[in-house]
């Protein structure tokens, strides 16, 4: 599976929700994606990429979009 | 602040739950099947301790105290220091430990202080215990932690609402042989990152109904938890500071016993734990039954893991405790639980 794959793949299932809600999606915007469920799509994310996030990176990790630009410094290419 | 006091005790732990219990399942009608899974994955609590609408934190920590008193047959006229550490005192004043030593029959010369922290609470607890001992004026000091979090949070506070519970406990610490080793620090320019808005003096809600902010649903806003702001916090203040205290006490990782963490959620630990690269068996979440209680998680965590997997504490000689909480406030203690006497928590499913 490649990388952009991998990375919608945890969002739908961190959020159970569909690929079509992707775009756009931040922070806050839907129930499940609060504080906690934001704890857990980094748990998921840091374990699909086989990485360890900088604390920075994970609160600044506020929507869809921006989640690319952060795994991009972790040298995952989406 | 890192310092070691040297000669105390800490002799005994419990821990007192009330017996209503809520299952985070039965808010599904009101959040939804989805939610309330995904909230669970996270937190990793599945049911709370409620107390009743008429028990007060210092009433639960009148159980946990008759308790330990009991099971450790101590004379109470010995008993000459009670600290109680809460945010859900029975009143402005007078302060909730001088009614309890009242209720606990204890000599009217006991110095009785209550403080106000939450997380945290169990090191600030200790430390001011470890205080009153070394300072000479005192030999055995009980200390009370109790909280009734359920009573600051309604239905609109998803977030909170499956998260935190009540609960209390009793420390008991005595002039010894032990060591205890505290790292204690404070940031109040992040205050604002939890607070507790009502029933004090900055925006008295009797006084100045105005200008408590409101809901959407139009009731008022009682605290403020930014989740986010917590979490870093703990992430980063928290593994500092046990990372702190292993130096302090020129401890590797994992030559320690045991670690008694402040269980904010489950996911929260979690984070912690993969950072610090700490073994999971010794550093447990163990608050699936209770949630967040504040100030008590870590002797909860302490008297429900020791219980609830038949562990010998017997070679628990050296054990961190670490909490991080509202102020902000964070700290932990490197301390010998080996001789200490830990019972299992008062209504424990």
């Amino acid at each position: 599976m490649d990388n952009s794959n991998k990375y919608n793949k945890v969002f739908c299932e961190a959020f159970e929700i569909s690929l079509n809600q992707l775009e756009g999606l931040q922070y806050q915007q839907i129930d499940s994606w609060d504080s906690i469920g934001h704890m857990g799509l980094i748990t998921l994310i840091e374990d699909a990429f086989d990485i360890m996030m900088d604390m920075e990176d994970i609160v600044d990790f506020s929507s869809y979009e921006k989640g690319k630009i952060i795994l991009n410094k972790y040298e995952i290419r989406l | 602040m890192k310092y070691k006091f040297e000669g105390i005790d800490i002799e005994a732990i419990t821990a007192y739950l009330p017996p209503n219990i809520r299952e985070t399942n039965s808010l599904i009608p009101i959040y939804g099947e989805k939610v309330i899974r995904q909230t669970v994955l996270g937190t990793g609590i599945e049911r709370l301790h409620v107390a009743s609408d008429d028990q007060t934190s210092s009433d639960m920590c009148y159980e946990a105290a008759e308790y330990l008193i009991e099971k450790e047959q101590i004379d109470r006229i010995k008993i000459d220091g009670l600290v109680m550490i809460s945010q859900t005192f029975d009143y402005l004043g007078p302060a909730s430990s001088i009614i309890l030593q009242d209720k606990l029959h204890l000599s009217k010369d006991t110095v009785c202080f209550d403080i106000i922290y939450g997380c945290s609470g169990y090191i600030y607890g200790i430390y001011q215990a470890a205080i009153m001992i070394a300072s000479g004026s005192c030999n055995y000091v009980l200390l009370l932690n109790g909280e009734t979090n359920t009573r600051l949070i309604d239905n609109s506070e998803k977030d909170q609402i499956m998260v935190f519970g009540d609960a209390a406990s009793a420390t008991l610490l005595s002039r010894g042989k032990g060591q205890l080793a505290f790292h204690i620090s404070s940031d109040g320019s992040r205050h604002k990152s939890v607070v507790n808005l009502v029933n004090g003096f900055r925006t008295p809600i009797i006084l100045r109904k105005n200008e408590i902010p409101i809901k959407s649903d139009g009731t008022p806003v009682v605290a403020i938890n930014d989740g986010m702001a917590v979490f870093d916090f703990i992430i980063h203040e928290g593994s500092d500071s046990i990372r702190t205290m292993l130096e302090y006490m020129n401890w590797g990782k994992d030559e320690v016993d045991f670690y008694a963490l402040h269980q904010a959620t489950k996911v929260t630990l979690d984070f912690m734990r993969k950072r610090l690269k700490l073994d999971k068996k010794k550093s447990p979440f163990y608050l699936h039954n209770y949630g967040n209680t504040s100030s008590t998680t870590v002797p909860l965590v302490i008297t429900s893991y020791v219980h609830g997997e038949e562990i010998d504490t017997s070679k628990w000689h050296k054990v961190i405790m670490s909490a991080y909480g509202i102020g902000l406030s964070w700290g932990s203690i490197a301390c010998d639980l080996s001789n200490t006497r830990i019972y299992k928590p008062i209504n424990n499913i």
